[in-house]
């Protein structure tokens, strides 16, 4: 689905970025962009943040 | 003329339903041109259905609010996302009538608290029809789980 529709962003591309070590909610944004125009997806990309990093990232997840 | 949109419990409570209305109409729009981009002009004049359906509701609980001597809060629009399939339009679609219906019960509640009968009538209309759209979108889910997504899809196709 299309979580992002500032930049046109879907859950598949964000769940990669995260597995790819994108950690927080910044860090998803600098590597596809969603969550850098209004904002309002922001909240599920940190559920997805917390759902999808590799074990060894979790701890470093969430708001930065 | 003194309007508050934080006013009463049931301003409140109508502003919010007033939230979801607004994300509805805009989900559903998005649904219906998506729908038609890809050729299925009956689902999306389904989808265009509902989204005019939710302006109607989002015009009552306007004009409800402001008879209320509230300000009806248009600024605030829930976030949402899109099916990239009609399948996951569908799912998203039924998280978000269930949402409303959730909501709509809770209000309903609260006009009857704040002894304010008419609110409560109108909302339980509203609620019967959210509960029937509720019903359509399982019927949808569940022929595309019967069919499976080629036959059902190819039902869509002419308006």
């Amino acid at each position: 689905m299309w979580i992002c529709l500032c930049e046109a962003v879907t859950s598949t591309t964000i769940r990669e970025v995260i597995e790819d070590g994108a950690a927080s909610v910044g860090a998803v944004a600098e590597a596809c962009g969603a969550g850098t125009v209004c904002g309002k997806c922001k909240r599920t990309i940190a559920v997805m943040v917390d759902q999808h990093s590799p074990a060894e990232k979790k701890r470093f997840a969430r708001w930065r | 003329m003194a309007l508050k949109s934080s006013g009463t419990p049931v301003v409140k409570a109508l502003n919010g339903l007033l939230t979801t209305e607004l994300r509805a109409i805009n989900q559903y729009f998005l649904d219906s041109k998506l729908a038609a981009h890809h050729g299925f002009e009956h689902l999306a004049e389904e989808f265009r259905k509902a989204s005019f359906e939710e302006m109607n509701d989002a015009e009552e609980l306007m004009d409800r609010i402001l008879l209320l001597g509230g300000l009806p809060n248009l600024q605030r629009v829930d976030a949402f996302a899109t099916g990239e399939s009609i399948t996951e339009q569908f799912q998203l679609a039924k998280e978000l009538e269930e949402k409303a219906v959730g909501q709509l019960k809770a209000a309903i509640v609260t006009a009857e608290k704040a002894a304010d009968p008419g609110t409560a009538t109108m909302l339980r209309e509203m609620l019967l029809e959210e509960e029937r759209q509720v019903d359509w979108i399982e019927g949808q889910l569940g022929l595309i789980t019967t069919l499976g997504d080629t036959a059902y899809l190819a039902q869509q196709i002419r308006s």
